[in-house]
């Protein structure tokens, strides 16, 4: 992992592209939000690359780099003030959810809908079939803390989902 | 849960993102590399320009001090020049030679073709005696190392 060349990073992105842009997917607003964030952690790994040790380490580094920007991206005040005139069109005709419907998505539309802190432990845990303890290390989170945002962001997404999907 | 597995499934990332972000990695690890060669070499010429720095600024100071009396800002009043707190150096219009310069002590110095009258009766205090057209011009120096005094004498007598 030590050595730094394009070829490296082509295999690195090829390999984590989708479990990226995933997590950035599931975090974020739209489409265009979560490819933003999947280049800047890209282009993080670019200047951090010599600090990865080991396969397991790339990932986790990966899933909490992804983390970090989206939560970076939603606490810049500008992205939660400012809307697109798409947006605005959106909500003129009474369509506007704040989030893009990606049609037979109706879970992943639900997971968007809840607080933001729940996504990831969620999708971690029921997506990538990462262990609480596995999520906690990744993410710098108490075991315990993962499990009652896990408890926590189910609750919600039961509350959305009602009768369309049985958990 | 299965149905958020299924879903996630059917979302991939897109390949033209894939592809863009390849790119924009190429040209950060290039920057990079750019960047690490010239850190590389203001870390290896550094101690060499620093050293030199200091080499020139000895070497700066060492030529300002032995020749002091030509970068010295002079104040010229009434024919009075003072180099510093304690030089001094006096020029005078005289219509005579002073008799010191009969005594059997003088030096002759030729200061740029010209003939000089050099006198000193105590150390650091020199005068020197010029022939002009109808007069003489005499120049003192009070607190003056002789080598200073020279310099300032050819320097001045053009």
């Amino acid at each position: 992992m030590k050595s730094k060349n394009n070829f490296v990073m082509d295999e690195i992105i090829e390999k984590y592209a989708d479990m990226v842009y995933r997590i950035s997917f599931s975090m974020m607003k739209n489409e265009a939000d979560a490819q933003d964030i999947f280049q800047e952690v890209f282009l993080r790994l670019v200047t951090n690359l010599d600090k990865i040790e080991s396969e397991e380490h790339l990932k986790a580094w990966l899933i909490r780099v992804t983390s970090n920007c989206a939560k970076k991206h939603f606490s810049n005040y500008w992205n939660n003030h400012v809307y697109s005139f798409e947006d605005f069109e959106m909500q003129e005709q009474g369509e506007y959810d704040n989030y893009e419907r990606v049609e037979g998505n109706c879970v992943v539309d639900a997971l968007k809908q809840i607080p933001e802190k729940y996504r990831i432990p969620i999708h971690l845990f029921y997506y990538e079939q990462m262990s609480i303890k596995e999520i906690a290390s990744t993410l710098n989170k108490k075991e315990s803390s993962v499990k009652s945002l896990l408890f926590r962001g189910r609750d919600l997404l039961k509350n959305i989902l009602k009768d369309e999907v049985a958990f | 849960m299965n149905r958020y597995q299924k879903e996630m499934d059917n979302i991939h990332a897109p390949r033209e993102l894939i592809e863009s972000t390849k790119l924009k990695c190429k040209e950060s690890i290039t920057t990079k590399n750019q960047n690490n060669k010239w850190n590389k070499k203001i870390i290896y010429w550094l101690p060499a320009v620093s050293a030199a720095i200091v080499f020139i600024t000895v070497l700066g100071i060492g030529f300002g001090g032995q020749n002091y009396l030509k970068n010295t800002n002079m104040h010229l009043g009434n024919k009075e020049i003072i180099l510093n707190s304690n030089e001094q150096i006096i020029m005078k219009d005289i219509s005579f030679i002073p008799m010191e310069f009969a005594d059997k002590d003088v030096v002759t110095r030729r200061i740029n073709d010209k003939e000089v009258l050099i006198v000193s009766n105590k150390k650091g205090f020199y005068k020197a005696c010029i022939k002009k057209e109808h007069n003489y011009l005499l120049i003192e120096s009070q607190y003056t190392d002789l080598e200073d005094f020279l310099q300032y004498l050819d320097m001045t007598i053009k």
